[in-house]
Formats: C-alpha cells, sequence, structure tokens
C-alpha cells in the first residue's frame, strides 16, 4: 500500500495539467481530491500505528547495490505523511483560487505533486537510499517550484542557490549514508541489510564505537543542516521566498525544510547519545534558533519575516533532537505538529495580502482590520499559537520544548544554552507576530491600501489557512488525547522504545510554565517598542547569499584563469605539454624502476661501416635542424633516411629498406613540391631560449626512448613467436616469402584494416578538397571577453589555413603507415 | 568458436562501400547506412544476450591458432561498448539526416560515419595488442575526416590540433606495442598477459604500463592530455560533435579498461594510487574548465573530460568491483552526453549561435526541448531517478567499500559543480527571457529532437530499471578482472604458452 502511495502521487502528477484550463479555483478544489484520498488512507491506518504497530513492505529495485524499495509506516513517518497530505489538500486548493489567473498553473501543480510524491517517499522509504533518491528529487521538484517565475532574475537566483546548497548537502548526506552502512558492514550487519534503517538502528551501539561514526554523522548533519536551513546554511530559505507563495506555504512551512528534521529524528536513536551528536545539535540549532527569530522582526516583506521565523523554528526543531531523551522527543513531534499548523496558515495569509493588495511590504500596509476581518481573525489565531500563548497549539509546543530543555540529561553547559535558546526565541517570536499584525492589520490605512479595493477573498481561498489555524485552537482545547495518541508512536520512533505520553494545557505551576510566562511578558514589553527595535541595528545583518555569491564568482574566476592557463590555444604549447607529460608518465616510472633494467652488452661481431652508418643518422639530424635553406635542411633529412634504410639492409630486411626508400623519395618530392610557394630560407621566429629549452627536452625525450629500447631489448625473456611463422608459412599459408604470408594471411586481418585505414583517408581528404560548407549550421559564436581561450584565432593566421590542413592529412596518414609497417616487420622478421 | 564476431566489422565495411558507390542516389545510400547500423545494433544486442548466456565469446582471424593468428574477442565490457556505440551512431544517423544539408552526403559523410563506427567496434572487440592500433588508426582518420569536413577556417584550425596531438598519442600507443613485442615476444593480450606473470624484470614492464597509460589516457583525455578536445569539438556540425563525444574517449577509456585491467593488472595494481590521483584531477580541472565557458558545446566538451575522470577512477580502484561501476558510468555517460550534444545543438542550431549570454526563452517556445534538456542534465549530473544517479553512486559505493576517500570526495564535490554549470546553460538558454524576439526564430523540428530524446528516455529507463544493467556490468566488472578467465578463453584451458610450446615442437 505504501510504495502504492507514493507511486500515485508521482503518476497522477500530469492531471495537474487540468490546472491550464478555467475555472481555475474549481479545478484546484477538483484536483485537491488526490492528496485528500491520500491523507483518509493514511489515516485509517492510524488504529493501528497507535496501538504499536507498524506497516513494511519492500519491492527489489536494484539488489546488487543494496536498493530496494522499502517503505515502512511508522508513528514518525505517519505524523509526516499525515502533514505533508493534509497540508498539501489545502495548498492544492488554495493554488487553484490563488492563481486563477494565471495559466501556469497547470505546470505548478505538476511540480507540485511530484513535489508531493517526492516528499511522501522521503518519510515513508525504510531503505537510506531510497530515502536520499527521493530526498533528491524533492530538491529538483522543489528548484522547479522556486524557479516558477523564471523570467525574473532573482528568482532564477533563488531557485539556483537552494538547489546548489540543498545539492551540496544532498551529495554530502549521500556520502555518509554510504559510509554509515559500510560502517554498519564493519559491525556485521549483511551488506543487502546495511542500507536499512531498522537494522542501522538496531547495530547503532557498534556502529558508534567504529572509526567510520564520525567523519559519517559529519557528512550527515551537512545534508540535514542545508536541507533544513540551518545556520551559516540558512541564506537559501529567505532567498526560495521567490517561489508562488502556495509554493512557500507548503515547502517551506511543512514539508521540505523539515526533510532534515525528520532524517535526524530518524536517524538518532542510531547514531545519537554522543557528545558529538547532541553537542552539536543543541549548538548549531540553538543558534539559528536565536539567529532567525531575532533577524525576523527586522523584516518588512512579510514572507522574509516568515521565511526566518521558519528557519528559526528548524532550529529549535533540531536543538529538541540535541537535547534527546524522552521529552526531547515529545517536544520535537509536538513542535512539529504545532509549527505547521500556525505556519503553513501565516503563509497562507501572506499570499491573501499579496494578492489583494498588491503587495507583501509591512510599511505600505495597514487597517486591513477593517477590509479583511475575518482574514484578521485567522491570521490572530495563526500568531497567537507562533507567540506560544496559552491555550493554542504553539504555546504547548513551547510548554514541552522547555521540559525538554530542564529535563535534559546532557552534561551542563548544553541544557542551559537550550533553555535561553528558547527564551530568546520565544521573545523574538511574540516581536515578530506583533509586528506583523500591528502593521498589517492596525494603524491607519496607508495609501497603498486606499487605491486598492480590499476584501476579504472568497472561501476557496480562505479556508486553506482557516482550518489548520482553526486546528491551532480546536486541538488543545478538546483533542488533545487524540493529537497524543497520534504523537506518541511518533516520539517512540525519535527516542528509540516505545512508550507513551500525554499532552496537556495546564497542570499546576510548575518551571515551565513560569519560564513561559515570563518570556510571554518579556516578549509584550519588547512588542510595544517593535518600531524601534527594527530601526536599531541590533545585529550586524549577515546576508549569506552575498557571501555565497561571492564564494561561487571566486570560484568561477579561478576556474576561468586555470582553464586560460592550461588551454593556451597554441598548439605548439600542446606539444610542449604532452611531451613533458610523456617523460613524467613514462620517464619516472622507468627511472624509478626499470632503469636496472638496462644491460649494455658489447656485440663481437660489431662491424665498422654499422657504426659510421648509425653514427651518420645522428648528423644528418642536427645538420637538418642547423640548415638555414629549405634545400639544404630536405638534403640533410635525406641522408637520415637513407641511412635507416641502411641499416634495413644491414640487419637483413631487404622488403622494409625497400618501402623506407620508397617513402624518403615521395616525401622529399612532396616538400619540394610545397618549397616551390615559400621563401627559401628559414626565418628565425623564436627566441634563443626557447630554442635551447627545445633542445633539450628533445634530447632527453631522445635518449629516454633509447633507453626505453635499449631496456626491453635487453630483457627478451621468451622465445619470439617468428619460429613458429618461419616455419609455417610454406606449409600452411602456402608461400616462401614469410613477410607476405604474415601480412595477408596470419595478420591477414591487420592488413584489411590498413586498408580502411588508406579508403577512409581518400575519403577525407577527398571531401576536404572539395567540399565547403555552405552556411554553417551553428555560427562560431564571438569571442568576447567571456568566451576564454585566448589565442586561437591567430594561430594560422597568415598562412591560409587550408594547404597546412591538407599536409597535416597526408603527413598524417604516411608516417603512421610507415611506422606502422615498420614494427610489423621489427615484431615479425627475425 | 564464435565467427559472428566479425559480422559486425565485416557488415560496416560493406555498408561503407555501398553507401559510397551509390552516394549520388540520396535515399539508396540513407537506406544502406540506416540498415547496416540497425544491423550493428541488433547483433550487439543480441551478442549482449549470448555473453550472458555463454560468457566469453572468442574467434581467431582466419584459422590460425591464438597466439599466432589475431584474436577476437568479446565479453560483457565489449558488448556493452558495441551496444551502447551503435545505439548512438543511429540516433547520429537520424540526427544527421534532419540538421545537415545535402553537400555533406555527396561528399562522403555517411560512410565516414560507419567507418568510425568500424573503428570503435574493432577496438571493442579484438583481443590483439596491434590489430588494436589498427582500429585506432581507423577510427582517428574517420574522425579527422569528419571532423573537417565542411571545411570552414574553425574546422580547420580545430581538426589540426586534434590530429596533431591524437597522433602523439598513436605513436606512444605503437611504440608500447614495440616494447611489449620486444619484452614478452608476443602481441596476441591472452598472451602477453601469461607471460607477464613470470617476467624476470618486471621493473621495465611498469615503464611499458605508463606508455600504455600515456596512449590511451591521450586518446581519453585525461587530465593533463586532453588539450585536443575543448579545442576542436565545438568546430563540427552539431551531430558530429555528438557522436564524438559518446565514442572517441570512451574507447581511450575502455583500452585502458583493457589493457590495464585484463592484461597488465599486476601493474595496474601498482599503478592504482597515481591513476585515482590523475582521475580526480581530471574531475576537477574538467568540470572547472566547463564553469568558465560560456558556449553551449564549450561546456559540454569540458564536461566529457571531467566525466573521464569518473571512468578512470573506477580504473583506479583495480578491482573488478571498481571496473564494473566504471564501466555502468561509463556507458551511462556515453548516452546522456550525446543527448545533450543533440538537444544543446538543436537549441543552438534555431538560435543560430551557441552563446548562451545571446540565447534565451527556449522554456515557454520549445517546452519539449526543455524538458528532454532538463532531465538530461539532472541524469548528468548523477540525480535520481536518472541513469546517471547509479553510474555515480556504484562508484562511490566502490570508493567507499575501499577506502578511496580524496577520490571519492572529489567525486561527490563534482557532481554538484556539474549541475552548477549546467544550471548555467539551463538559465541562461531556457529560463532567462530573450533578448531578441523569439517568435521569429525556426521551430524544433521532430528529427532535432527526437534522437536526444529517445537517448533521454533511455536513460530514465536504465535509472528506473538500472538493476539490469548493474547486473550486467558487475558480471563485466568480473570478467574484466578475470585474467585467468580471459587467458583460458582465448587460448584453452592449458593457456597460451602451452599453445605456443606444443606448436613450435
Amino acid at each position: 500500500m505504501l510504495l502504492w502511495i507514493v507511486l500515485f502521487a508521482l503518476v497522477t502528477s500530469p492531471l495537474g495539467l487540468l490546472g491550464r484550463r478555467t475555472p481555475r479555483p474549481l479545478i484546484g478544489w477538483g484536483l485537491a481530491v488526490l492528496p485528500l484520498s491520500l491523507f483518509v488512507l493514511l489515516a485509517l491506518q492510524i488504529p493501528l500505528i497507535a496501538s504499536g504497530g507498524r506497516l513494511d513492505e519492500a519491492v527489489p529495485w536494484v539488489p546488487a547495490m543494496g536498493l530496494e524499495l522499502r517503505f515502512s509506516l511508522d508513528g514518525l513517518g505517519m505524523l509526516f505523511a499525515l502533514i505533508i497530505t493534509g497540508i498539501g489538500t489545502l495548498i492544492v486548493g488554495y493554488a487553484g483560487a490563488y492563481m486563477a489567473n494565471d495559466a501556469g498553473l497547470g505546470r505548478f501543480l505538476v511540480y507540485m505533486f511530484l513535489f508531493m510524491g517526492a516528499m511522501l517517499g522521503v518519510v515513508l522509504a525504510g531503505n537510506i537510499l531510497t530515502m536520499f533518491v527521493f530526498w533528491e528529487l524533492t530538491s529538483i521538484t522543489s528548484y522547479l517550484l522556486i524557479g516558477y517565475k523564471h523570467d525574473y532574475p532573482d528568482a532564477r537566483r533563488g531557485a539556483q542557490q537552494s538547489l546548489l546548497i540543498t545539492g551540496i548537502g544532498g551529495l554530502a548526506l549521500l556520502l555518509g549514508l554510504l559510509i554509515l552502512a559500510a560502517a554498519a558492514q564493519q559491525v556485521g550487519v549483511s551488506v543487502a541489510d546495511s542500507y536499512r534503517f531498522d537494522a542501522l538502528i538496531a547495530a547503532g551501539e557498534q556502529i558508534r564505537q567504529t572509526a567510520l561514526y564520525a567523519p559519517a554523522v559529519a557528512l550527515i548533519f551537512l545534508g540535514c543542516f542545508t536541507k533544513s536551513a540551518q545556520f551559516p546554511f540558512h541564506f537559501w530559505l529567505p532567498g526560495a521566498m521567490q517561489a508562488p507563495t502556495p509554493a512557500s506555504a507548503f515547502l517551506h512551512s511543512a514539508t521540505m525544510v523539515k526533510a532534515g528534521i525528520y532524517l535526524l529524528a530518524r536517524l538518532s536513536p542510531a547514531l545519537g547519545e554522543t557528545l558529538l551528536w547532541n553537542g552539536t545539535l543543541v549548538a548549531v540549532g540553538g543558534f539559528t534558533f536565536v539567529f532567525g527569530s531575532i533577524v525576523a522582526f527586522r523584516q518588512y516583506d512579510i514572507k522574509a519575516l516568515l521565511a526566518y521565523t521558519t528557519l528559526s523554528m528548524l532550529g529549535g526543531l533540531v536543538m529538541m533532537i540535541g537535547l534527546g531523551g524522552k521529552y526531547g522527543a515529545e517536544a520535537l513531534v509536538t513542535g512539529i505538529l504545532a509549527h505547521a499548523l500556525y505556519k503553513s496558515s501565516l503563509f497562507m495569509v501572506a499570499g491573501i495580502i499579496d494578492h489583494e493588495a498588491g503587495t507583501r511590504d509591512l510599511n505600505k500596509l495597514g487597517a486591513l482590520r477593517r477590509y479583511m476581518p475575518i482574514t484578521m481573525v485567522v491570521t490572530a489565531i495563526a500568531l497567537l499559537s507562533q507567540m506560544g500563548i496559552p491555550i493554542l497549539m504553539g504555546f504547548v509546543s513551547k510548554e514541552w520544548m522547555l521540559k525538554a530543555a530542564l529535563e535534559s540529561s546532557l552534561p551542563d553547559p548544553w541544557p542551559l544554552v537550550a533553555l535561553i535558546a528558547i527564551v530568546i526565541g520565544a521573545v523574538g517570536y511574540i516581536i515578530a507576530a506583533w509586528r506583523l499584525f500591528r502593521n498589517a492589520f492596525l494603524g491607519e490605512p496607508s495609501p497603498t491600501v486606499q487605491t486598492h479595493h480590499l476584501v476579504d477573498p472568497k472561501w476557496s481561498m480562505l479556508l486553506s489557512p482557516a482550518v489548520p489555524s482553526a486546528l491551532s485552537l480546536i486541538l488543545p482545547l478538546g483533542l488533545l488525547p487524540a493529537v497524543s495518541s497520534l504523537l506518541s508512536p511518533a516520539a517512540s520512533a525519535v527516542y528509540g522504545a516505545p512508550f507513551t505520553f500525554e499532552l496537556y494545557l495546564y497542570r499546576g505551576v510548575n518551571t515551565a510554565l513560569l519560564i513561559s510566562l515570563g518570556a510571554i511578558a518579556l516578549g509584550v514589553l519588547f512588542a510595544t517598542q517593535q518600531q524601534r527595535l527594527a530601526a536599531h541595528k541590533i545585529i550586524a545583518s549577515i546576508d549569506g547569499a552575498v557571501v555565497f555569491d561571492k564564494l561561487i564568482e571566486g570560484l568561477l574566476a579561478f576556474a576561468t584563469g586555470m582553464t586560460r592557463m592550461i588551454q593556451s590555444g597554441r598548439l605548439r604549447t600542446y606539444l610542449l605539454y604532452i611531451v613533458l607529460v610523456f617523460m613524467l608518465f613514462v620517464g619516472t616510472p622507468f627511472v624509478a624502476y626499470g632503469l636496472d633494467d638496462i644491460r649494455f652488452v658489447l656485440d663481437e661481431n660489431l662491424r665498422f661501416y654499422e657504426v659510421v652508418v648509425t653514427a651518420l643518422i645522428p648528423i644528418a639530424v642536427i645538420a637538418t635542424i642547423a640548415a638555414r635553406s629549405r634545400l639544404g635542411a630536405i638534403i640533410a633529412l635525406g641522408v637520415a633516411g637513407a641511412m635507416v634504410a641502411l641499416i634495413f639492409v644491414l640487419f637483413s630486411a631487404p622488403d622494409l629498406a625497400l618501402t623506407q626508400l620508397l617513402i624518403e623519395v615521395l616525401s622529399t618530392v612532396f616538400l619540394l613540391f610545397v618549397f616551390s610557394v615559400l621563401p627559401s630560407r628559414f626565418a628565425s621566429l623564436s627566441p634563443a631560449w626557447v630554442r635551447w629549452r627545445d633542445a633539450f627536452i628533445a634530447t632527453v625525450f631522445g635518449v629516454m626512448m633509447a633507453m626505453l629500447v635499449l631496456a626491453t631489448s635487453s630483457n627478451t625473456d621468451f622465445p619470439s613467436l617468428a619460429p613458429w611463422f618461419l616455419a609455417n608459412s610454406l606449409s600452411e599459408g602456402k608461400g616462401t616469402n614469410v613477410v607476405n604470408v604474415i601480412l595477408v594471411d596470419f595478420r591477414g586481418f591487420d592488413t584489411l584494416g590498413e586498408i580502411v585505414v588508406l579508403f577512409v583517408a581518400v575519403l577525407g581528404i577527398y571531401g576536404l578538397l572539395r567540399f565547403r560548407r555552405v552556411k554553417p549550421d551553428v555560427r562560431t559564436s564571438g569571442r568576447d571577453a567571456q568566451t576564454i581561450m585566448p589565442g586561437e584565432d591567430p594561430v594560422l593566421a597568415g598562412n591560409g589555413a587550408s594547404p597546412s590542413a591538407e599536409h597535416q592529412v597526408s603527413a598524417g596518414v604516411e608516417p603512421q603507415r610507415l611506422r606502422k609497417s615498420i614494427t610489423e616487420k621489427d615484431a615479425n622478421d627475425v | 568458436m564464435a565467427n559472428h564476431l566479425f559480422l559486425p566489422l565485416v557488415s560496416l565495411m560493406i555498408g561503407a562501400a555501398l553507401a559510397v558507390l551509390f552516394g549520388r542516389q540520396r535515399w539508396l545510400a540513407r537506406g544502406i547506412v540506416v540498415g547496416s547500423v540497425l544491423f550493428h545494433l541488433v547483433y550487439s544486442l543480441r551478442l549482449l544476450w549470448v555473453v550472458a548466456e555463454h560468457g566469453r565469446q572468442v574467434s581467431q582471424a582466419g584459422g590460425w591458432l591464438a597466439p599466432f593468428g589475431i584474436t577476437f574477442v568479446a565479453d560483457g565490457a565489449s558488448a556493452i561498448m558495441l551496444a551502447v556505440a551503435s545505439l548512438l551512431t543511429l540516433m547520429t544517423v537520424l540526427y544527421s539526416f534532419a540538421s545537415l544539408d545535402e553537400g555533406y552526403e555527396r561528399y562522403f559523410y555517411y560512410p565516414l560515419l560507419l567507418l568510425l563506427l568500424l573503428g570503435v567496434s574493432g577496438a571493442f572487440m579484438t583481443g590483439d595488442l596491434f590489430n588494436l592500433y589498427v582500429w585506432f588508426e581507423v577510427l582517428l582518420l574517420a574522425s579527422f575526416g569528419l571532423i573537417t569536413l565542411g571545411g570552414t577556417r574553425a574546422q580547420l584550425e580545430g581538426g589540426l590540433k586534434y590530429v596533431v596531438l591524437n597522433l602523439f598519442g598513436s605513436i606512444a600507443f605503437l611504440i608500447g606495442c614495440g616494447l611489449v613485442y620486444g619484452v614478452v615476444g608476443t602481441l596476441n593480450m591472452a598472451h602477453i598477459a601469461e607471460r607477464m606473470q613470470t617476467i624476470q624484470q618486471p621493473g621495465i614492464m611498469t615503464a611499458i604500463a605508463c606508455v600504455f597509460l600515456f596512449a590511451f589516457g591521450s586518446k581519453a583525455a585525461i587530465l593533463p592530455l586532453f588539450f585536443w578536445l575543448p579545442t576542436s569539438y565545438h568546430t563540427p556540425p552539431v551531430a558530429v560533435t555528438a557522436i564524438f563525444s559518446g565514442l572517441l574517449t570512451k574507447v581511450g577509456a575502455y583500452s585502458l579498461y583493457r589493457l590495464l585491467g585484463t592484461v597488465m593488472q599486476n601493474e595496474l595494481i601498482h599503478l592504482a594510487p597515481w591513476i585515482l590521483t590523475i582521475a580526480w584531477l581530471t574531475m576537477l580541472v574538467g568540470v572547472f574548465g566547463a564553469m568558465a565557458q560560456m558556449n553551449v558545446r564549450r561546456i559540454l566538451s569540458f564536461h566529457i573530460v571531467s566525466q573521464i575522470g569518473y571512468s578512470v577512477m573506477g580504473l583506479g580502484l583495480a578491482s573488478s568491483l571498481g571496473l564494473a561501476a566504471g564501466l555502468l558510468f561509463t556507458a551511462h555517460v556515453m548516452i546522456v552526453k550525446t543527448a545533450l550534444f543533440f538537444i544543446g545543438g538543436a537549441a543552438e542550431q534555431i538560435y543560430g549561435t551557441g552563446d548562451i549570454k545571446k540565447m534565451g526563452g527556449l522554456a515557454r517556445r520549445e517546452p519539449a526541448l526543455a524538458i528532454f534538456w532538463f532531465l538530461g542534465i539532472i541524469s548528468l549530473a548523477g540525480l535520481p531517478p536518472m541513469s546517471g544517479f547509479f553510474g555515480k553512486l556504484a562508484l562511490l559505493q566502490a570508493g567507499v567499500t575501499q577506502g578511496a576517500w580524496l577520490v571519492t570526495s572529489v567525486a561527490t564535490l563534482t557532481g554538484i559543480l556539474t549541475l552548477f554549470s549546467m544550471l548555467k546553460i539551463w538559465n541562461e538558454v531556457f529560463w532567462k527571457k530573450s533578448y531578441a524576439d523569439v517568435s521569429k526564430l525556426p521551430r524544433v523540428s521532430p528529427g532535432l529532437l527526437l534522437p536526444g530524446a529517445l537517448l533521454v528516455i533511455v536513460s530514465l529507463a536504465l535509472g528506473l530499471g538500472a538493476s539490469v544493467l548493474v547486473d550486467y556490468t558487475t558480471v563485466a566488472g568480473m570478467q574484466l578482472f578475470d585474467q585467468a578467465g580471459y587467458i583460458q578463453s582465448v587460448c584453452g584451458l592449458d593457456g597460451c604458452e602451452a599453445v605456443f610450446q606444443t606448436a613450435i615442437r
């Protein structure tokens, strides 16, 4: 069933395209039936889960990688799945009304449904790799949602930032999970099981002892902190407010940002109970909690204000996981529920205000109470819950957070840190909430408000924020036992052992209540001063987004510089690099391992003329280089070629000698042809030091090659195949000329290949000479400042592009052909 | 004896010859080309099945005994590479029909394409070191013909660098052949492997292995040897760049796998730390290069380099697990890379430029193109549910299992940098509002869209149904790393030396 739930959400996503038609509010609410049906289906399982049961199912996917489609439903998964589908239902209906005039609703809803399916996959997955697959899917779909209005640069920037940050985190997480699995395998969990949550939790004790524990936890933290916008990775969340409001309300209040919290909670029985785990979570979460709440009340944009309170609350939840224990678990699940309710409502209200008044700027609003009374009531309830005012869900949540801090078993100073963070955070929330309410709904109407004809929106839009808002009030008043029975299994999953607990509004005076009331009083006191506080520079605004952009710019500058250095565009430079690399690649191991293999053996049969012929080759080469005129150079080169041919003769390979001579003659003729259009004397273009440098490199290269050959030829440990060819040439190949038989029979396939090579060369050269593209299919782009690789253009400038390229073809084929035949005969000739 | 191994080679030779002969009858020639590529594809799919059922397929050219003649061997790795190569060539042919003007057809574009596939196929299946060189020559010349066909200045400029730098690699390869023959006295890969086990002086063999690392590394465009690639790949028509990206560097990577992974296994284990260093450097430098570019095909070209780093990582892990992961990744990246060149190329073609600063607005104008591009880039960046995720996951799992932390971390980091530079194209070309009036641009024809779209769908299918490919590459990786099995398949149970000794007596 769980697999079908996830698949259903993903597969029905194209139905969202119906949103291209009108009337969109109706279609929106019509499509809301899809998540609603999932909600109902899940809700039917509540009795089973509440009684301590769980659902498990698995379908193999890629067993070789430990990846199976394993889904399980327990208390924690149930809580999240209900929030996802429940709020999802409201959001889809709301989106239809909110975007009633936007034909893009179709596309938007497709993304939303895909996202919802991915999110359900994350919270229902029972295999860490499956979880990761859906985790990344939420990143991708949220990217598309944030960048929905992609004509605006800010939307593109916000989308890209969120994807990059969560993407970096995602990859770190993947690595962390793989290391975690490796750690599990080390302590004896089978490979197939090591990717399962339940197996990891069962083996948690031993995993914490391994050396892999710390890196795994660090990487998993990175993944969860980026996803859940913890300091210092928080900045993508405010940037992501570029998303259409329905998306913000869904992703950034109730679902995606909670994925990190979910994973931390899920893994805490396996990885928790160490100072690394608890300390880091309390520190990072606590700081984010305080930071977000303080920055929040300085915002003018309602959505930005909500974004900061959201990341603050996420910090609070991370802190609860860090505090651990039963109370930590209880506070966590209560907080998740309370926050999802009031924050989704507030985001949707923000959208309503934006929709009706055309702005979300708190300075341009005011006195909305006169025009939008119902909206005001909805907002007020949600804000009161956020403030943690008694009898609302937020109050219960805050009580439990305080309890978790007071009862925590962590060593000092962590509980105290948490306590202070909660109090400061609570005060900040009150100021922020009051500021929002006061500037939007009270006071005198601003010009913007007066020019718009403001009314409460239709119920198709208002219903969605009203429901969670009302629940924030109804749940604590009447339904706390029911809520407790839902939350108990969730808290058990976080705690790692089954237990039950009961939420209550008031049970006598205790420390937590006193602190809570004190914080409220302090908050109210500060709230009256909200204008002045907002104007003060309480803390220097740390804009992570700017830092991140700078970082990216720096990276780009580095990349550009490096690439420009490597990719110079000059063929000469490339050749130089390549020769040097060859010397590095081959010379280093040769010097390190192979030098001992060189053995100098004085051949007693060495003849005088052999020495002369051999010595003439280097002399001729030097003469070629030193020659001032082209004719002199070619004569010297001819001498070198002729001497090579002579060596072939001396070592009884007449056919090779013939080939060599033929090639020499041909290439001389070719060169003479080309010379007729070139000046007769060489011009000196390179400075002397370049020539000496090149001469040095060439010499070293030549010596290295000679040594290599010497080393190999002094190590012929094995009999060669040649005798067999000699013996079988006549009897098997029916030919007395062994070389011929080798070429056409024993190794005939090589020759066939070489014939093809010639065929290809003919085709290529013919096409090159005869065919000119009339209009290129793509113009080579202009090389403005951005396109790098300087110096590519001028390489051939001034000496006509095509002749040299043609020459290159002929030169390319011939030496290859030649060398090939040499080696082949070397290989086969005795 | 599996003599059918020669079928795909001979059929391509005949196909190319016929296509030249009937080059003037346009539709007949097209029919011949499509027919021979289709035959190749069907054959290679069958080969995949045959290898899975019956293990390695071996055939001796001309019936000469193994160490003396030329041997052809097809194992899992060859079969996968062959199948992907023919699929890509088929798509390229289709894309070329839609995108190239007539002149190409008259001047042997399609025969050259077939011959390129011939060279590649031969390289995937040969079991003889020198024969491998011959196939490299075939594919080098065919690719040079393709890169310069059209004769624009930029093409000649790029082509010159391409051929000169590649020739250097070829020369190194040839030198390596000579040196190997000098030491072990044979060219048959199985025989080389066998003789190397009993060699007296292993030091020189390390140097020789490095010669091959250099030679194939320069073909595969690993770190300090990739200059030829970004400097030439954006110059020819899109279809040519696309097929190059799919095939050329991958043949180099495959040859590294074959020669170091199977034949010179001890040297591979010896050199593994260095190869891993090359791998992560290649990943990083390639992706940095891509980040610095502002042209669609240049960005994609640098990514080829970066992704070769992943293939080399699979090699450097020096285990059947690593080789399997590397094969999986390579097969995936061949498909996706080619698809992205098709799609990006289609965008370039309707704009008439590949400069992303000047493009824009395609998400609204060409939603289908946008969808497939987006799926393509998430596949390239290694995000689920595309095939790229599984390729990367396999490598990371292997890396973690073997404790290769540095390269594994860099491989992870490179993923996000890849995504970043691909998002740049997405933002500029697809999401950004165009400065110019988009409505005047030509529409993307189905012929331009379809090949890329099909390949992206293949990538998605290989992601959702990853288990098939993963299982296959796991077996292929084991075959690749199973030196003894390779020798026995080629020369019989007693090995090549026994055959040699018997024959020589």
